[in-house]
């Protein structure tokens, strides 16, 4: 393994020195929008944010967003098998469920319930991802208490072409994929395909404490398909227009957790999903523009196990879903570099299902984030910001937050920020209208969280960079489904949750980013403060499912066409009950991943080959117990460009 | 010597701790008198258990299964009977009966039932017993003996829960979870259901009186959508004589809500939780003899035909080792002790 591992080292290394000028910069100076809904300098901005580029999305291993920001730091990615699995993202000790997805900065969450499946969410249409950790509501609103990540499509054609890509790996999985961009008369047009499927029958080890048995994963197949256009357009000089359509379905078994050497897996779980966009953006001058987003969601999901029957009937649950919004806002550039972004958002949100009352959400809401700069011996900049929403079901907050980022001057190379604000999360209708026990008494749960740190940078033999912060989010009013009485449960306002810690980050590139390693790590408290029935054990106790400790060591090296990436990840161990019984853990892990491609041109054909090998040294491990995950599997693939 | 590399690894580059939970141990009792407590677990978290109370010493022995056989009992813990100085444990997500000593708290002996969801058992010699399959309509015939399944699949009601041996005759509650109202009744000769009573909706547990009548507790329906569908639960009493209900002792939805579990004593006295908390009843009379004999609510209960002792099980928030309290015959907290997650099945050794 060392041997391989040095190898590779050696490899990129040797060549590194010929590699031709890098365009790329200082991660740390990348601009990005979604820190505070303005273009900034990521350095500059009051906390943390991650940026995954083109390049970095081309460097994982796999194909959906899980596989992309699984190596961020701050976030714990769980995962309940293989590909197409249920896999959800924690941020900063939270549950998923405070991780609020948007695309192109509009919510991905659905009203219904407040997590998003990134297993069955494809890199194929993405161009960058944007990592905020921590809280946002003030500047999204509803969910965004652990952070957001803003997922943002392919967006400006630069020249007509077309590609095709086909993978295929283990355990049968098999992908196709076509693109088409084209460009007509200032219209940009650009369209993409992409089908997956998997059987997913990946070996593993059970073991009932009697036998141990090596077993082939059962009922865990999976298929895909998403198609996604886009139609752009400036059409006068200072107004752009921007249309696009995301359709998807994904079909797979949902298996259970395997309790002994007989799987009886039927159960499966149909997702489709449309999501249709419109933006138009006006520059009425260089110092306003003026934009108007709308969008549509359809989101159904249908999930059956004929093997359970309950009261003669199979369940056979059906959730309908459906999103619109209308989003005016302005930007507007003052003196000296300050900026102001203002807006309101309408949804309304509907759900429809056989195992919820009908019911509809009306949300109307107002923010203002602004971004204020003093240059003297300091530079400092402030990010006051506020959001207020209101809902016909349930209340609303309102959401302050300030940031703030201060550099010396002279030194502009180190720079210490901080950020403190106030962010909820609303019930979902689940919580509200689930027809056995839904309590629409609710409220919202209520948040506080702040976080202090530092980044710097500093270009010495290479490039390196580095931030640090600590960070505290306060979460009260926490909704836990409780038993009632009899078969009955239901949601309580009832739990505290305090999870700190922190996160690191380290980057160095050489050679021109010819060889660029990164290592980041979090250490979370994820803690229950409150005590929800009397002489309450699980009070003062960890989170169980969430790590304590993460890190990533991230290598790429690269020479001329030749490029390769491994990953390696730690996680310590999990509590898997609430009242943290030491004996009842998922043990602590280590995996590499690696990849190794090549670019080749013929015939004004570019092509990129790639290899991806996942959990190179056959880690056996879950995270969630009883669900297995696979050991060393493979991908092979090719992309041509025309 | 792989897993040693990348642990050098781990701790070279990142320095994280390799903070590892102490451990616990629990001691394992010579007793094989006394209240044993099965805990179901979580749903998932294959942490079901076994736990021992003494009532004479008040002491509590926890974990007791896999204390004596290095491994946990499974996933959701259903039932536990007594029988031929064993016990008989139905591990629900696990699919498997747990055959244990009481002697030496070891596995004799696993029965595998792939797929099968087993729910309640029922012994009624040394070559026969029934196990019902919650999700599958159906009971399972085997030896409790060999451990062999002698019949797979006898098909009965929906959802079929507790069991009762009377007359020659098996009774399967058909509980549908309140959407259905038969008890199956199934000649043990050559394991066929020779006919369906039609009780209240919910029958859900069931047992056999002084009288040697079959009592069987029915939780009536509940519709979540809209309660002015619900019906009430009752207490139906089956003449095995003429396997129809003869009498019925009603729990008005208003007073009692849905009552939930039973255990029958010798004297005739029945309890079971409503409304009111534990409510008790007379099968002999067919009446409720006290509204709120304890105001407590639970998760199980079980009397002690000695004593008239009432033990009762609550499972706190179903998440952390639940409580198990003892009360006198007149009612009074004599006891309480923690035992395992979800405690929902106690069981009196004598």
């Amino acid at each position: 393994m060392r041997i391989f591992f040095f190898c590779v080292v050696f490899f990129c290394s040797a060549f590194a020195e010929d590699l031709p000028d890098s365009t790329r910069l200082f991660k740390l100076n990348e601009i990005v929008v979604t820190g505070n809904r303005l273009l900034t300098e990521s350095r500059k901005l009051s906390s943390s944010v991650q940026v995954l580029d083109s390049l970095e999305l081309h460097s994982v291993n796999g194909s959906s967003l899980a596989d992309a920001v699984k190596f961020q730091h701050g976030i714990f990615l769980s995962s309940y098998g293989s590909t197409g699995a249920l896999q959800t993202a924690s941020l900063r000790g939270l549950a998923s469920d405070y991780t609020l997805i948007l695309i192109d900065g509009e919510r991905f969450n659905t009203f219904q319930i407040g997590t998003v499946d990134l297993g069955i969410f494809p890199l194929s249409n993405v161009e960058r991802i944007e990592i905020v950790n921590g809280g946002n509501s003030a500047l999204y609103g509803a969910d965004a208490v652990g952070g957001v990540i803003n997922v943002i499509t392919k967006h400006a054609v630069t020249e007509n072409s077309l590609s095709a890509k086909y993978s295929l790996g283990s355990f049968n999985f098999q992908s196709y994929g076509i693109e088409a961009a084209q460009i007509v008369h200032k219209i940009f047009l650009r369209a993409n395909l992409s089908i997956e499927r998997a059987a997913n029958n990946f070996p593993f080890t059970f073991s009932d404490g009697l036998q141990t048995q090596q077993l082939k994963r059962e009922g865990a197949d999976y298929s895909s398909k998403i198609f996604s256009g886009e139609i752009s357009s400036s059409v006068t000089e200072n107004i752009f227009s921007r249309l696009s359509l995301r359709l998807s379905e994904a079909d797979r078994g949902q298996p259970n957790a395997v309790m002994n050497f007989i799987q009886n897996n039927r159960a499966r779980i149909l997702d489709k999903n449309a999501f249709l966009t419109f933006k138009t953006d006006w520059s009425h001058s260089q110092e306003n523009i003026f934009s108007l987003q709308s969008s549509y969601q359809y989101k159904f999901q249908n999930y059956s196990d004929p093997a359970l029957r309950i009261g003669g009937k199979n369940v056979d649950a059906v959730y309908y879903n459906q999103m619109i919004s209308l989003t005016p806002s302005v930007q507007t550039s003052f003196d000296g570099g300050n900026k102001l972004f203002a807006g309101i958002e309408l949804v309304r949100g509907i759900i429809s299902s056989n195992e919820l009352y009908p019911r509809r959400r009306d949300q109307f809401s107002a923010y203002v984030s602004s971004q204020f700069e003093i240059q003297n011996i300091f530079n400092a900049v402030f990010y006051p910001a506020v959001r207020y929403d209101t809902y016909s079901d349930v209340n609303g907050d309102f959401c302050p937050k300030i940031g703030i980022n201060i550099g010396v001057t002279s030194f502009e190379n180190i720079r210490i920020r901080a950020s403190y604000g106030k962010n909820y999360r609303i019930p979902t209708f689940n919580d509200l209208y689930w027809i056995e026990g839904g309590n629409p008494n609710l409220h919202a749960e209520r948040s506080l969280s702040g976080d202090v740190g530092i980044i710097g940078s500093v270009d010495w033999i290479g490039k390196f960079e580095a931030e640090a912060a600590y960070f505290s989010i306060q979460t009260k009013d926490k909704i836990v489904w409780k038993p009632m009485g009899g078969t009955l449960w239901s949601p309580v306002n009832i739990s505290a949750v305090s999870s700190t810690g922190i996160e690191a980050n380290v980057r160095s590139s050489f050679f021109k980013d010819g060889i660029i390693i990164q290592w980041n790590y979090t250490l979370t408290n994820s803690i229950k403060t409150s005590a929800d029935v009397p002489n309450d054990a699980t009070q003062g106790k960890r989170i169980p499912y969430l790590p304590k400790e993460t890190a990533h060591l991230l290598f790429t090296g690269s020479f001329q066409n030749v490029s390769c990436n491994i990953r390696y990840s730690f996680s310590s161990f999990l509590f898997t009950q609430a009242d943290n019984n030491p004996q009842k853990i998922l043990s602590a892990y280590s995996t590499i991943d690696g990849n190794i491609s090549f670019q080749f041109s013929a015939l004004g054909v570019r092509s990129t080959a790639k290899l991806e090998i996942n959990n190179l040294t056959n880690e056996e491990y879950t995270f969630i117990l009883n669900y297995p995950v696979p050991l060393r599997n493979y991908r092979f693939s090719i992309q041509t460009t025309i | 010597m792989k897993k040693y590399v990348l642990l050098v690894c781990s701790l070279i580059l990142f320095g994280c701790s390799k903070e590892s939970p102490a451990d616990s141990s629990n001691e394992l009792p010579a007793n094989t008198k006394g209240v044993f407590i099965l805990n179901e677990g979580g749903f998932g978290k294959v942490n079901a258990s076994l736990s021992l109370y003494i009532p004479d010493s008040h002491k509590v022995y926890q974990n007791i299964f896999e204390t004596a056989n290095n491994r946990s009992l499974g996933d959701v813990a259903n039932d536990m009977i007594l029988f031929d100085n064993k016990g008989y444990i139905v591990v629900q997500n696990s699919d498997k009966v747990e055959v244990v000593s009481l002697e030496t708290k070891k596995s004799l002996g696993v029965m595998s039932l792939p797929g099968k969801t087993p729910n309640k058992i029922l012994i009624i010699s040394t070559s026969k017993g029934y196990i019902t399959n919650l999700y599958k309509q159906s009971v399972t015939a085997f030896n409790p003996s060999t451990l062999a399944v002698l019949k797979d699949s006898i098909a009965v009601g929906n959802n079929p829960q507790s069991m009762a041996y009377v007359n020659g005759k098996v009774y399967v509650c058909n509980s549908g979870y309140g959407s259905d109202n038969t008890v199956s009744v199934i000649n043990p000769t050559n394991d066929s259901v020779v006919k369906a009573i039609v009780t209240a909706a919910g029958p859900s547990e069931i047992g056999v009186d002084k009288n040697g009548k079959v009592i069987i507790l029915c939780t009536g329906y509940s519709d979540w959508s809209n309660s002015a569908n619900d019906t009430p639960g009752n207490i139906s009493i089956v003449d095995p004589a003429v396997d129809s209900v003869v009498q019925t002792i009603p729990f008005s939805l208003s007073q009692y809500g849905h009552p939930m579990k039973m255990s029958l004593s010798t004297s005739g006295d029945g309890f079971t939780f409503t409304n009111k908390g534990i409510t008790k009843f007379n099968t002999t009379s067919g009446t409720i003899t006290a509204e709120s004999y304890i105001p407590k609510n639970g998760y199980t209960l079980k009397v002690d035909n000695d004593n008239g002792e009432l033990y009762v099980g609550d499972a706190m928030d179903f998440v952390q080792n639940g409580l198990m309290y003892r009360y006198s015959k007149q009612g009074n907290l004599q006891d309480s002790m923690t035992v395992g997650i979800i405690p929902g099945t106690i069981v009196i050794a004598k």
